[in-house]
């Protein structure tokens, strides 16, 4: 079998051909698996397997393919928006209503977890000290940050999608998502930068 | 991964960013400088910004990986450092570097650990930083590293100690992973080894512990162990100080190191040294400790601190791991990254010892288990226990830890995990078995043995000790009975609005999951009861026994098993009779207390209150009536037979009802009897708990009764009339008004008493139902009992009262979900929080109307969460098969209908239809599980469900839906339902409710 595009298959999946799923949402796997693994509630992480939640979007994708026929929204937009449904149902199947308002507080992590990813961990006390001041540093940075901007940074960098694909998934130009991404690495530069230096 | 689209739109600067960046991620070297040369109309902007993305990239795989990024200090070499020449490095790490120095105005050796100079210390970490080495230089132990001081020169800080001669624990651990045990002797000597450096830490932790100082990061590299001093190193045998780096360099070869070994193992006199006391807390980030953030060295890390608390028993914990890696030499949890490393921590057990090491003495397997339990409870509560035991352990003498041992594993494990208290449960019976069995067997063959007064006092201690593990074994199952099966359920008794007819609820179900364990201990009283009938000795046990047997039948519920529950009660009261201990007499109440309920779930109020009035008359007739203990004992059963009376619901004062009167005392002038008879047991209760609250009137569970006995109050007072004929409206009026003021008094004390004890879940639980009872209604006939307002009443929209209903739905609405956070397997529980949600979500919705614009639908957002939440809940009640509870059902039905509704609202109407399907769907399966199962006909309390409450008020929303499918299996379903006596169900259309 040759191997064939993304957008060849997405093309076959659009003009009706169901088989054509399960290659093709194994071709987003990783990128879903990222997405899940980042935003997934930090009091879940544990109770809940990120691969989980890929099967449950991906038996909801099957469910729903008509809708991907529908509306001409791109594969990975639309397959994001599911997987990020199935997130909220079982935040909210977890949480209960300390997540009344699920639907708000999915896919957009608290900015804790969020600086504590960019922080990483360092295991020794000298580790700890740096990581807390670093840590504060970050938070402030990401606050001040503009919503979209940050966005793109997490979408491009830690879910490692391309910038079409980030432009996509946010709705906006691609040029727009492009400089938004420069402005943000700009932005985290300041506090991050000596210690890229090994 | 896809390409990026039409390059002219992009930020020329993104596109190489991003080549850059797919480069690395391949793999491919990347050299920033490299890279921006070859692009120099960019370099500048290049060389600013990738450094930052390789440390984004750096921090990303960081997160994933181990735990071992560990950054090495930046200390250079140094040839002397103030006062101290420096003789050679020992080691380095994150917390420094340990040279080994001459301090030479004293002329002696010293380690010393120096902070690196970066200016990562703040003035106040650094401050902390002094005043943990003053309070460690302040601690004098045989075992505890002396410290001699601290100070800083040439811009290091450094903390000086005691050299010794040695190495760390980790290393001896190596080393002894060349030598592996062979043979029982090989590892009892190394069993009594690791017992003894155990001892010798856990007494110096102790020591320090008295002093108020915790060590927080007791591992094995901080734990050092000295040469004998008669026994010099074998030549280039390393030095050490504890370092907590654990690499300190080393020059001995592998023989070497093994001749140290066979020489160390030869001696018994090992000494240990404890090091870097407090160290940990002096550089960890002023900010972490509020935060909750972890410290020291995960693996050797507590459950307890992940959650952020940490005491003595966390060190009792760390030592245990460490003396356990010691026995295995191999740590006993391990992870491949440090979140998995956690979670195992949390969630798992290591290999159980005896399985590592099978040879290792069963005491000291014993001891080093219970030092690292993973619940701090089950430890030793202080280091000084565990050195006891280790010490007890050396000596041969018997360990502490192994007396209660097994009940108390045994119970623990029951307690953590209920499910799992099934699997338990014959295990359990079995020890409690041999033990009831070793005592009985004492009893005969003692007779033998006294005869040959063979060792009299060897055997008084058997005796007492076959005694005590079966009070112990018979305490522990007690305990675990109560837990598992709880107090004696609380009755509910609610009474239909429309019949008259009335229903128990138990409000205490039994988990399905327990059912078996229940049975297995139905076997075990029932085999016991048996056994020990001619025992005078266990004569009191054999009537408990059966009293438990009693108790679980009633759980059971079926109606063969409340057959056996009562016979089981007329056992354990002819046995409670054989027995004087007055103290029994108040067992005995319970039994007739246990009687009056069955009575009552067989809806014979008359007999209940007969069985209440004995043990009433037998906790009064008493000598020690008039104690608090007692008095407080008289006036729950005083309660509980009045509650008995009093229904829930007001079916006193609604009119004429249409169906008949069907139980004992059901008539008008049974219902005026109940009432007044009702009063009359709650104005003794009353009486009784004023007595008690004006002795201690700030104790809980007083208040707590006083508040209930105002809701009772409440109740009554809308009952309080002649019987069924209707009420004039003004009279009727009257009764509400002083039916309210009565809950509200009540709630009030309960919303205090849950201030003043947050801790105590069932008052918190008491308030919100309290709650749900004092809303406003809407107007008309309505039942008191919370729930989804019934049919044909539509809701009434006065914006005062949802207005107050909101506040106080909110208030409940926090406790509730504070309950349910608290024990979300709590069927209770659940139940609690999904009734709230949905009367919450209904509330909000019914707020929004009055509203409307953005505001509106804000209300009208909030309403759909909440209600979504309470379905899911709602639905995981009825998810278990078998047939749920009737209250479960019209509680899913009761959400959905509120959720369509609101959906039907909002111009959702597919959503709505589906709310209605799943609606359809539950009644179909119930009706098919009800149908085919054992329990035989459909209940006629389901079938008026579907008649009369849900279904039509259900109707009403499918009517409005003018969905066809969804009409049709609606009125498929109502055929399906089995015709009740009163004749067919009637035909007609639905959506038309009946009228009345």
């Amino acid at each position: 079998m040759t191997e064939r595009t993304d957008e060849a298959l997405e093309l076959e999946l659009r003009s009706g051909d169901d088989a054509v799923l399960a290659p093709l949402f194994q071709r987003y796997r990783e990128r879903l698996l990222r997405m899940v693994h980042f935003r997934l509630d930090p009091r879940l992480v544990g109770r809940i397997d990120a691969e989980d939640v890929l099967q449950d979007s991906f038996l909801e994708a099957g469910k729903r393919l008509q809708a991907f026929r529908d509306d001409q929204k791109p594969f990975l937009v639309w397959v994001r928006l599911i997987t990020q449904q199935t997130m909220i149902d079982l935040h909210r199947k977890h949480l209960g209503a300390k997540m009344r308002n699920a639907g708000r507080e999915v896919g957009a992590p608290a900015s804790g977890t969020m600086s504590g990813f960019f922080v990483g961990h360092f295991t020794s006390p000298s580790g700890a000290v740096m990581r807390e001041e670093l840590r504060q540093k970050i938070e402030q940075a990401l606050a001040a940050m503009d919503a979209i901007d940050r966005e793109v940074l997490l979408l491009r960098h830690f879910e490692e999608l391309s910038n079409k694909e980030a432009a996509d998934v946010l709705g906006i130009q691609e040029n727009a998502a492009s400089n938004r991404y420069v402005r943000a690495l700009g932005r985290l530069k300041g506090f991050l930068g000596d210690l890229g230096q090994p | 991964m896809t390409g990026g689209g039409d390059s002219s739109t992009r930020d020329p600067l993104d596109l190489l960013v991003e080549q850059f960046l797919r480069q690395r991620r391949t793999g491919a070297a990347t050299d920033v400088a490299a890279f921006a040369a070859a692009h120099p109309e960019h370099a500048d902007a290049l060389r600013d910004l990738l450094p930052t993305l390789l440390a984004l990239e750096d921090m990303k795989r960081d997160r994933e990986s181990t735990g071992s990024g560990r950054r090495r200090a930046s200390v250079p070499k140094l040839d002397r450092l103030g006062e101290f020449r420096i003789v050679g490095e020992l080691g380095r790490g994150g917390m420094g570097v340990v040279f080994e120095a001459e301090q030479e105005s004293l002329g002696r050796r010293v380690a010393l650990k120096v902070l690196p100079q970066a200016g990562l210390l703040t003035g106040n970490q650094l401050e902390r930083f002094r005043r943990e080495a003053q309070i460690a230089a302040q601690l004098h132990h045989s075992n505890i590293v002396p410290v001699f001081g601290s100070g800083e020169s040439d811009g290091y800080h450094w903390y000086a100690m005691q050299f010794i001669e040695g190495r760390s624990l980790d290393r001896w651990r190596d080393e002894q992973a060349l030598t592996p045990p062979t043979g029982s002797a090989h590892w009892r000597e190394r069993g009594r080894m690791v017992a003894r450096l155990g001892q010798q830490a856990a007494s110096a932790l102790h020591y320090a512990h008295c002093l108020g100082t915790l060590h927080r990061d007791i591992k094995p590299a901080n734990l050092l162990l000295e040469h004998d001093a008669e026994t010099p190193p074998p030549k280039g045998e390393v030095r050490s100080t504890g370092t907590g780096l654990g690499d300190t360099r080393r020059s001995a070869s592998a023989s070497e190191d093994r001749e140290a070994t066979a020489a160390s193992s030869r001696r018994t006199s090992e000494h240990l040294w404890v090091t870097d006391f407090g160290l940990a807390k002096a550089l960890e980030g002023e900010g972490l400790t509020h935060t909750g953030d972890l410290l020291g060295t995960l693996q050797y890390m507590a459950p307890e601190q992940f959650a952020g608390n940490y005491d003595v028993r966390s060190e009792v914990y760390a030592l245990g791991v460490t003396l356990y890696e010691m026995l295995t030499l191999r740590p006993a949890f391990a992870g491949s990254s440090r979140s998995q490393l956690m979670e195992r921590i949390r969630t798992q057990r290591p290999d159980a010892l005896r399985r590592s090491c099978p040879e290792l003495p069963e005491d000291l397997v014993v001891v080093v288990e219970k030092a690292m339990a993973r619940d701090p409870g089950d430890r030793y509560q202080d280091a000084e226990a565990l050195a006891r035991d280790l010490q007890a352990f050396l000596d041969d003498r018997p360990i502490e830890a192994r007396r209660l041992s097994t009940a108390r594993m045994v119970w623990r494990w029951c307690r953590r995990n209920r499910a799992m208290a099934a699997l338990a449960a014959s295990t359990f019976l079995a020890v409690v078995g041999a033990a009831i069995t070793g005592w009985v067997a004492y009893g005969v063959a003692g007779v033998e043995r006294s005869k040959a007064e063979v060792a009299a006092f060897a055997e008084g201690q058997q005796k007492q000790r076959a005694e005590a593990n079966l009070a112990i074994a018979l305490t522990a199952f007690g305990k675990m009975f109560d837990s598992l099966v709880g107090p004696d359920p609380a009755l509910a008794l609610e009474e239909d609005e429309d019949t008259g007819e009335q229903t128990v609820v138990v409000r205490t179900v039994v988990d399905p999951r327990h059912v078996e364990l229940l049975k297995e201990m139905l076997a075990f009283y029932g085999q016991f009861a048996a056994e020990n009938a001619g025992n005078q000795t266990l004569q009191l046990e054999t009537a408990r026994a059966s009293r438990r047997i009693a108790s679980i039948h009633a759980r059971l519920g079926k109606p063969e098993d409340l057959d056996a529950a009562a016979n089981a009660c007329a056992e354990a009261l002819a046995r409670y009779a054989t027995v004087t201990d007055r103290d029994v007499r108040r067992e005995e109440a319970a039994v007739h207390v246990l009687i009056g309920q069955l009575k009552q779930r067989r809806l014979r109020p008359g007999e209940a209150v007969a069985s209440f009035q004995k043990a009433i008359d037998l906790l009064a007739a008493l000598p020690n009536a008039e104690t608090k203990a007692v008095r407080r004992e008289r006036a729950e059963v005083l309660l509980a037979a009045a509650q008995n009376l009093t229904p829930r619901g007001r079916g006193g004062d609604g009119g004429p009802r249409r169906g008949a009167i069907v139980s004992e005392l059901g008539s008008t002038d049974g219902e005026r009897e109940r009432v007044r008879r009702g009063t009359e047991l709650l104005q003794a209760c009353v009486a009784l708990v004023d007595t008690l609250l004006a002795e201690e009137p700030h104790n809980h569970e007083y208040i707590a009764m006083r508040a209930r006995c105002h809701l009772l109050t409440a109740r009554l007072s809308v009952r309080r009339s002649d019987g069924g004929r209707p009420r004039p409206e003004a009279d009727r009026a009257q009764a509400e008004a002083e039916r309210m003021r009565q809950a509200r008094v009540g709630t009030d004390m309960l919303r205090q008493l849950v201030a003043q004890a947050p801790q105590q879940p069932t008052y918190a639980f008491e308030f919100v139902e309290a709650l749900l009872e004092t809303l406003p209604r809407p107007e008309g006939p309505g039942r008191s009992e919370p729930g989804p307002p019934g049919p044909g009443r539509e809701r009434t929209r006065d914006p005062d009262q949802v207005a107050t209903r909101r506040v106080l739905l909110h208030e409940a609405m926090e406790h509730a979900e504070a309950l349910f956070a608290l024990q979300p397997d709590l069927v209770e529980y659940r139940h609690l929080a999904a009734r709230v949600g949905t009367e919450y979500g209904g509330t909000l919705r019914d707020a929004a109307a009055f509203v409307g614009g953005t505001e509106g639908a804000a209300l009208l957002r909030q309403a759909e969460s909440a209600l979504l939440v309470a379905a899911a809940r709602a639905a995981e009640l009825v998810a278990a098969p078998p047939a749920a509870e009737p209250r479960f059902i019209e509680l899913v039905c009761a959400v959905r209908r509120e959720l369509g509704s609101l959906y039907l609202a909002t111009d959702r109407r597919d959503e709505a239809v589906a709310q209605g399907n799943l609606v359809v769907d539950l009644l179909e399966r119930q009706l098919e599980t009800l149908a085919t199962g054992p329990q035989g006909p459909v209940p006629s309390r389901f079938v008026r469900m579907f008649e009369q409450r849900q279904l039509i008020g259900f109707e009403d929303l499918v009517m409005r839906l003018q969905n066809g499918p969804l009409l049709s299996r609606v009125r498929a379903l109502r055929h399906r339902l089995p015709r009740p006596e009163g004749g067919p169900p009637e035909d007609r259309p639905p959506g038309e409710p009946r009228r009345r």
